[in-house]
């Protein structure tokens, strides 16, 4: 069977737009959660969310580009850009057909569709802006990727609410598994921070309000969570199979070892412990490796009453007495919910920390909540030895992926 | 601003170009226009002159001209 390893990765995140700046505010247990600066908040409750910070469109793309590209397009296309730089490869023309990209979201272009909407609903305008539709669709990111650095192997996007960019991930390892592509662009973007989006988020009454603190706004595992924090991001990887990474003398970050898919076939937003139990199961089944071997798990860990819990049990059901030697964290206290890209920048920050024997913390922790108790890496990095390591992504809808990795070499 | 001057604005803000490098006498073709454009600049223009540009009418607009010349119609026609 072939193997895949990663070879590439490139972020854009509300905690930095390098891998060392992503890695090092991870460890350093900072927030990137502030109030709200790029749309006006004077209508919406809730005014914090982990924005991009210094993101400058025309730094990046002409005028003329930036006309068929919704925000979440154009940060996919970015970190695609970086994951090849950082991968180190040169694409040919023979390489092409044997490229392919699957991308996550799980809004798509919604500023495109909140502009669009506006200018129908409010305005009345008697015409709408006739790229509309191309920029708006959600596989709109993975073709604009996938024409920029132009792959013309398997090319799709996956929406699954927040596992959209793990399952994408997933089925990216195994169509090179499979022998579909030698080398996938896999990971996800979402830019979801539109006044429509917001506004149907609060509704829900699951958002952190962050109030007189945003930075500390999203705090996973801890007695005192109130809540999620929406974030926009984007991450990509490149899987590529290993005797082909081999052969060009590639830096391997890690191998991608497995990867479980299950439903709840539950309820539309109450999880299920068996479901996620199940997949991180599958995930583990697939790597071949004891369970011992696992170090380090990058929660779901959403800083809702219900998930933080539910995880925690599914952990424990699957790990046994292993639960409480895991290292635990929920970076999502630091880069917030980026939704449809969560998968895919968890995942990096995944990869990271078994390159580099450290598990990021868990930031905001204050204290134990009685029904999640496991080590949740309070607050500071934990070094120790991550010989395999799992992401975690459970969406609405009862959807949940696992992503496990482990040590090359 | 002449119906002249406005068209090359619509065509010049669509393209991302500088209004004075359109020539009056410049096709779509040697301005680089593509059908994508195309739709853009009919959009811009009907925003420009409040009017709704047919699709038989948008298809034969090729060149400055040709947008010029249709526009002026459209414009005097109107009430």
């Amino acid at each position: 069977m072939r193997r895949v390893v990663i070879t590439g990765m490139g972020v854009v995140s509300p905690v930095g737009a390098t891998l060392q700046q992503f890695f090092d505010t991870l460890l350093a247990g900072k927030s990137g959660i502030r109030l709200i600066q790029n749309i006006d908040t004077s209508q919406l409750a809730i005014k914090i969310a982990a924005e991009i910070p210094d993101y400058q469109p025309r730094q990046h793309f002409s005028e003329k580009q930036l006309d068929l590209l919704d925000r979440f397009s154009q940060i996919a296309v970015v970190a695609a850009r970086s994951a090849l730089s950082d991968a180190g490869l040169e694409i040919t023309e023979p390489d092409r057909d044997r490229l392919g990209v699957a991308l996550g979201t799980a809004y798509g272009g919604c500023h495109t569709l909140d502009a669009g909407y506006h200018d129908i609903y409010a305005k009345q305008a008697v015409r709408v802006n006739p790229f509309t539709i191309p920029k708006l669709m959600h596989n709109a990111a993975a073709s604009q990727v996938s024409m920029y650095i132009g792959a013309k192997g398997p090319a799709f996007s996956v929406t699954t609410a927040c596992a959209s960019s793990t399952h994408s991930i997933g089925q990216a390892f195994h169509h090179i598994k499979l022998g579909m592509a030698d080398i996938m662009l896999a990971g996800g973007s979402d830019a979801p921070i539109t006044y429509g989006v917001m506004r149907c988020w609060e509704a829900m009454r699951v958002l952190a309000t962050g109030q007189g603190d945003p930075a500390g706004a999203c705090r996973p595992f801890s007695v005192d969570r109130e809540g999620l924090v929406i974030g926009e991001g984007a991450g990509v990887l490149v899987l590529e199979e290993l005797e082909r990474a081999r052969r060009r003398g590639a830096a391997i970050y890690a191998e991608v070892a497995g990867y479980g898919a299950t439903s709840d076939a539950g309820h539309i937003t109450h999880p299920t412990t068996e479901g996620p139990a199940r997949a991180m199961r599958m995930a583990l089944m697939e790597t071949g490796v004891p369970i011992d071997r696992v170090d380090y798990i990058n929660a779901h860990g959403t800083a809702t009453k219900i998930n933080d819990v539910i995880e925690t049990r599914a952990i424990k059901e699957v790990f046994g007495d292993r639960a409480s030697q895991l290292a635990i964290s929920s970076t999502k206290s630091m880069h917030g919910h980026v939704m449809g890209a969560s998968g895919a920048i968890e995942l990096i920050a995944t990869v990271l920390a078994l390159k580099r024997d450290v598990a990021p913390p868990t930031a905001n922790y204050h204290a134990p909540d009685p029904e999640c108790d496991l080590n949740y890496v309070p607050n500071q990095p934990q070094e120790r030895p991550v010989h395999v390591a799992l992401s975690n992504s459970f969406a609405f809808g009862g959807l949940n992926a696992v992503v496990a990795v482990k040590k090359f070499g | 601003m002449t119906v002249e001057e406005r068209v090359i604005k619509v065509i010049a803000n669509a393209i991302h170009v500088e209004a004075a490098k359109i020539k009056a006498d410049a096709t779509f073709e040697e301005l680089g226009i593509d059908s994508l454009d195309g739709v853009y600049i009919v959009f811009g223009l009907e925003e420009e002159f409040n009017i709704t540009i047919p699709e038989s009418m948008a298809q034969q607009i090729k060149s400055v001209r040709e947008a010029v010349n249709k526009l002026s119609e459209v414009v005097t026609a109107a009430p």
